[in-house]
């Protein structure tokens, strides 16, 4: 592979609406006969059949979400740190999710208008936006005691509360009209705020044009698990919060619905909407929700890499420069250098050896701290057989076993190393199953071809002198080749 | 007169015993055992204990660059390969030693291709394909609460000779080779070549949105050319933002006072604002028109108060401008012993 030019792109999209909204939907059929024939009149047409009416739904999360959908949420869930100039996020695993219903109670859909600019003599069309249906709200402690916690509920009892409770028109204004798809056992979490401190902490249906959007990533360059199966492009949808932490407070960020509550919702400029009579609290279905401090102590990503290896924690900002200790040995704390062993990523281990006396070994493992050459060590080398004439030389670990001459220790490393991919293999029952019957049968494929090979051309030899040569000349031949045939298989067998 | 036949014969037999073919049949069995060693390759179910033997090597915290140890990863593979071996002695011209050589060899090439194809194959992207041995293996071990933190974080290796850097940032990576989570806080990555320079990013869709931070603990907003993603100069400053109402309740958009629902930002106002400076500067993206325009089922819903002022930014165009650039920190390797150098990069 020649490796992956670098253009790290992230593009934004301003949405991916789903092809139908969700909710009800009805399909009338009906077969007609009309003929425009001056002769056969036919005022209206002749209906053949009755109107038929199919009904369906398209249902989706309405009050409440699947966990896998989220695909993360920044600030990160329960981190501690410094985020008091963000807007609090939430990155959707499904493309279409803010759009598949409306803040507004408009019957009907939403239609995609387009807007024009000039530009240059040419005239430019673009999309405009549609409002999502999701807003990403922001709780501080102080807020959180004038409004209940969240609170576990049903959907049932999330319609049935008190006259002093607004909930969303969801289903027009009769709360009991609920489609037959919404199940009201279903639990689901819900946020009751006072209706001042709503209309404070709400979006503007304005706002909400522009709190959501789709964003398509590269892939490649994330951890994936062996095995896994991930698309090259990534597509997320993404919904923002419209309010910067506090310092120094801890926050409850809620993912919630604002479903036909374009009506109550402030004005841009925060100005709070005509609310329903009597009533003093609103209640929101939540969708996700999640925790996080913000404080002065640095969390940020550069922060924390800058300050690996112990380097300059004091130091704010910390200035790019060396970052010691980098490599797996060993580092006496004095910062001297060791002995060579530990230079070298040597670690001394405790070793029982096979006579039951107790000494130190070292050993390495495979990531060392230096630059290596492939083709030192000598007595490795017959892993690296070109030729096939050469055979493996190991049969057991020990023959791996290397001694330092100098003081007499041992170097166990390699030893180990074939010693655990043995074991690792005899772990795993398949493989060891399969592996030592493909070998078998690579081997008996080997002697059939060499056995097929030795007759075809031994035979033709031995039929062409069948005539001119006596019996005895021909029993040798015959004699000779089956010899070796056994001789050669016997070898094998041994 | 019968050895004179038959010696010939059989040395012709015996050079038929590769896998040659086995590497590039279908062989199902084949495949499976190429891709287990594959992976063993890669170090996968090696205990940890015996890549990291002391916890001083990796002390929480910190990061730790390495050369793989091809020696020891092909003691380890041929160990795996050793069962089903028996002891014939050193013989290598029995029937027998030849075929396990040659099947070594076969399943040296077919692990090293399939541990190539591993990760490519992950993202279904085109695969290399190539059973060459690998000549210089390099890597990384993190253990921070960043790899916790931002699950998702990105990296890009690169040799000496091409890492990107200003102006044209373009680069060829390294391919990766295994890049994966031994735990919640430990992250492992494994690069075909030799690492000069490790970019560790931020997740791209973990990119955050808000403001800049201008003295005082007040915020401002740089704008961003949308044409190559440089500052464009004059951006939001705390005034202006103070007088467009970006800031609800009229806070004064400091960070640090907290009243009960303060700090809610008026979106809207803050889009418009952003159009109206860029439009100023002539950048795009150039719609301009009056804000009613702002359509909900084909009628025109007036946002009050906004008349003589723009539209706002679309979405994705108000997205790129509140995007915070992603975190990126640089690793060079400047000298074969320590350190290791690091720097932010100016991204």
């Amino acid at each position: 592979m020649a490796g992956t030019i670098v253009s790290e792109k992230a593009q934004f999209i301003q949405h991916h609406l789903p092809g139908l909204d969700a909710g009800e939907y009805a399909i009338e059929v009906q077969h007609q006969f009309a003929a425009d024939d001056d002769e056969q009149q036919i005022p209206g047409g002749v209906d053949l059949t009755d109107p038929l009416l199919y009904k369906f739904a398209i249902s989706g999360p309405q009050f409440s979400l699947d966990p896998t959908l989220i695909h993360t949420v920044f600030p990160p869930k329960e981190a501690l740190g410094e985020f008091s100039n963000v807007l609090p996020h939430v990155v959707l695993s499904n493309q279409t999710l803010p759009w598949i219903r409306k803040p507004i109670t408009e019957d009907g859909h939403t239609t995609l208008n387009t807007g024009s600019f000039p530009d240059g003599a040419k005239t430019k069309n673009y999309d405009l936006d549609i409002p999502s249906w999701l807003a990403v709200l922001i709780l501080t402690e102080a807020d959180l005691e004038h409004s209940t916690a969240l609170q576990q509920t049903t959907v049932q009892n999330f319609f049935s509360n008190g006259n002093d409770v607004f909930i969303s028109p969801v289903f027009g204004q009769n709360p009991n009209n609920q489609p037959p798809w919404v199940l009201p056992s279903a639990n689901c979490q819900a946020l009751k705020l006072p209706l001042d401190l709503f209309s404070k902490l709400a979006p503007s249906l304005a706002d909400l044009f522009m709190m959501a959007n789709v964003r398509k990533v590269e892939m490649s360059r994330k951890p994936a698990q062996a095995g896994s199966d991930v698309d090259e492009l990534g597509t997320y949808s993404m919904v923002l919060g419209n309010r910067i932490p506090v310092s120094g407070q801890r926050h409850l960020a809620v993912l919630v619905s604002l479903e036909n509550m374009g009506n109550y919702l402030p004005d841009h400029n925060g100005n709070p909407a005509t609310m329903p009579a009597g009533a003093t609290y609103a209640l929101l279905p939540v969708l996700y929700s999640w925790h996080f401090t913000s404080q002065g102590d640095s969390y940020q990503f550069e922060h924390l890499l800058e300050c690996l290896n112990d380097r300059a924690p004091n130091g704010v900002p910390v200035v790019p420069g060396p970052l010691p200790q980098a490599r797996l040995r060993l580092y006496p704390p004095d910062g001297s250098t060791g002995p060579e062993p530990i230079e070298q990523g040597f670690v001394p281990l405790k070793h029982t050896t096979r006579n039951n006396v107790t000494t130190a070994s070292w050993y390495r493992g495979p990531l060392a701290p230096f630059a290596f050459d492939a083709n030192a060590g000598a007595a490795l080398k017959v892993f690296q057989t070109q030729d096939g004439a050469k055979s493996p030389a190991i049969f057991d670990a020990d023959a791996l076993l290397r001694l330092d001459p100098t003081n007499g220790l041992f170097d166990l490393s390699y030893a180990s190393a074939w010693q655990l991919g043995r074991l690792i293999a005899l772990q795993d029952k398949n493989f060891s199953i399969q592996l030592y019957q493909w070998k078998r049968s690579q081997a008996s494929a080997a002697i059939v071809n060499m056995e097929e090979e030795l007759i075809q051309e031994t035979f033709p030899e031995i039929l062409a002198n069948s005539s001119s040569a006596d019996d005895s000349t021909q029993k040798m031949l015959l004699e000779g080749t089956l010899g070796e045939l056994i001789k050669r298989t016997e070898r094998f067998k041994r | 007169m019968s050895k004179s036949i038959i010696k010939p014969i059989f040395s012709s037999a015996m050079s038929q015993v590769t896998v040659g073919d086995t590497l590039s049949s279908d062989d199902p069995i084949a495949q499976q055992i190429f891709q287990w060693l594959g992976n063993l390759k890669l170090l996968h179910n090696v205990p940890f204990r015996y890549l990291v033997p002391d916890e001083r090597l990796l002390p929480p915290e910190s990061i730790k660059f390495f050369h793989l140890d091809l020696n020891w990863v092909n003691a380890l593979v041929d160990g795996a390969n050793s069962i089903g071996r028996y002891a014939t002695g050193l013989d290598t011209q029995t029937l027998y030693n030849k075929v396990e050589g040659s099947l070594g060899q076969g399943l040296t090439a077919g692990s090293t291709l399939t541990a190539r194809n591993n990760r490519p194959n992950i993202f279904k992207a085109p695969a290399p394909n190539d059973p060459a041995p690998f000549e210089v293996v390099t890597g990384f071990l993190l253990r921070s609460k960043v790899v916790k933190g931002w699950k998702n974080l990105q990296v890009s290796a690169f040799d000496k000779n091409n890492y990107p850097d200003p102006p044209n940032r373009e680069g060829t990576a390294l391919p990766i080779l295994r890049f994966e989570h031994l735990s919640e806080e430990v992250l492992i990555g494994i690069f075909e070549g030799e690492m000069y320079r490790l970019d560790i990013h931020e997740p791209s869709e973990g990119l955050h949105f808000g403001f800049d931070m201008a003295q005082g603990d007040l915020l401002s907003k740089n704008l961003r050319n949308p044409i190559d993603g440089t500052n464009a100069g004059a951006g939001l400053s705390p005034t202006d933002l103070n007088n467009n109402q970006v800031f609800r309740n009229g806070n004064a958009g400091s960070p640090t006072t907290g009243n009960p629902g303060g700090q809610v930002i008026n979106l809207y106002n803050l889009s418009v604002l952003l159009n109206q400076k860029l439009n100023s500067q002539g950048l795009p993206p150039g719609y301009t028109e009056p804000a009613a325009s702002v359509l909900i089922d084909g009628t025109s819903k007036n946002v009050s108060g906004l008349s003589d002022t723009m539209n706002p930014l679309v979405s994705s165009d108000f997205a790129l401008q509140m995007i915070e650039g992603v975190g990126m920190v640089s690793f060079y390797n400047t000298a074969p012993g320590d350190p290791i150098d690091c720097t932010k990069n100016p991204a």
